[in-house]
């Protein structure tokens, strides 16, 4: 099962922690020139009004390798990001581990961000995916797409 | 119902007789208020588009797959793409054709919704078609001057017409209609 958890933000994540999300063909999107990017898709609300997200923090201290635990043949690349950067846009972040769900895969790694907000149901702007997508880098690169401006200057 | 909205829907059940085709009127409004009377999501009996344009077999093939997906296709708790959102934004997106404009790509939400994008001469257009129809989150970017605009609209497509037509530089290219 899945732990729908109350919104919060969690106390032993530290600014300097990062979390993952997983990018699928689907999330890969091409300009009108042809190039590949990460659509800001990839950081819109799922179904528990929150983004899911993979915590590395918790498979290191399981000794479980974070590549090896996000990276499969589908979940081909990875982004990670900040949670002081997450936490900068006005974004909760907490764990919500994945059981026995008959559905899904058991992640006992499985988080959320949610939004700082007592609005329901949550909802993420155009805006603020974008700035996500922006704070973003890559864990586990895709050959040939774009993620960002500053991975591309950084890329000059 | 054209042979490629049928070809579409057959995949996903038996075909529509025609009786039953003709109680669908040629308004998206009407579909979806008859949409609202069924559980979700909706049988492919339900997935009637009333508009065509020459994006419609893409959009059609990209939609047909992101119905299809499975339960946990972004490697979280993602679920395949809902019927009504996706008849409803088949039937936006061909009435926003521009010609000698691509169609958009098509980016499954993991909550069942869909977002559909534009990038083009350095401007991103992005539309999210949420649940709650009609309701469609608008978002515009212009790299060049980082100018945003950020709007939700409920039936009329104007503006998003408009920023296709200013993001392909194709200020006088005729559109099937500009509302629904």
């Amino acid at each position: 099962m899945t732990f729908l958890v109350t919104p919060y933000d969690e106390k032993d994540l530290s600014a300097e922690d990062t979390v993952i999300r997983r990018i699928s063909e689907h999330h890969i999107v091409e300009d009108s020139n042809g190039k590949k990017r990460v659509s800001t898709a990839v950081f819109a609300m799922s179904s528990n009004s929150g983004i899911s997200i993979d915590i590395p923090k918790l498979m290191i201290a399981d000794s479980v390798d974070p590549y090896d635990f996000v990276t499969t043949p589908i979940f081909f690349a990875s982004v990670e990001l900040n949670v002081g950067d997450i936490r900068n846009e006005g974004f909760l972040i907490g764990y919500e581990p994945i059981f026995d769900d008959p559905e899904l895969e058991d992640n006992p790694y499985h988080g959320e961000i949610w939004r700082d907000s007592k609005d329901r149901p949550f909802h993420i702007t155009g805006g603020e995916k974008k700035s996500l997508l922006r704070k973003s880098n890559w864990f586990v690169t895709a050959e040939n797409v774009y993620l960002n401006e500053s991975q591309q200057r950084h890329k000059n | 119902m054209s042979s490629s909205t049928a070809n579409f829907a057959s995949e996903y059940a038996p075909p529509v007789e025609k009786t039953k085709s003709a109680d669908f009127s040629n308004t998206v409004s009407n579909l979806f208020t008859r949409s609202s009377k069924f559980a979700e999501p909706l049988s492919a009996h339900e997935f009637v588009s009333v508009s065509q344009s020459p994006w419609s077999a893409t959009l059609e093939k990209k939609l047909e797959e992101l119905v299809s997906l499975e339960p946990g296709w972004d490697g979280y708790k993602g679920l395949a793409l809902n019927f009504r959102v996706a008849g409803y934004a088949l039937e936006v997106l061909n009435r926003m054709y521009v010609p000698n404009v691509p169609p958009p790509c098509l980016v499954p939400i993991a909550n069942g919704t869909l977002q559909a994008e534009w990038h083009i001469n350095g401007m991103d257009l992005e539309l999210q078609f949420r649940k709650t129809l009609p309701q469609i989150e608008v978002f515009f970017y212009n790299e060049a001057n980082a100018e945003v605009d950020e709007f939700s609209i409920a039936g009329d497509i104007k503006r998003p017409i408009e920023l296709v037509k200013i993001i392909t530089n194709n200020q006088n290219g005729d559109v099937l209609g500009n509302a629904l």
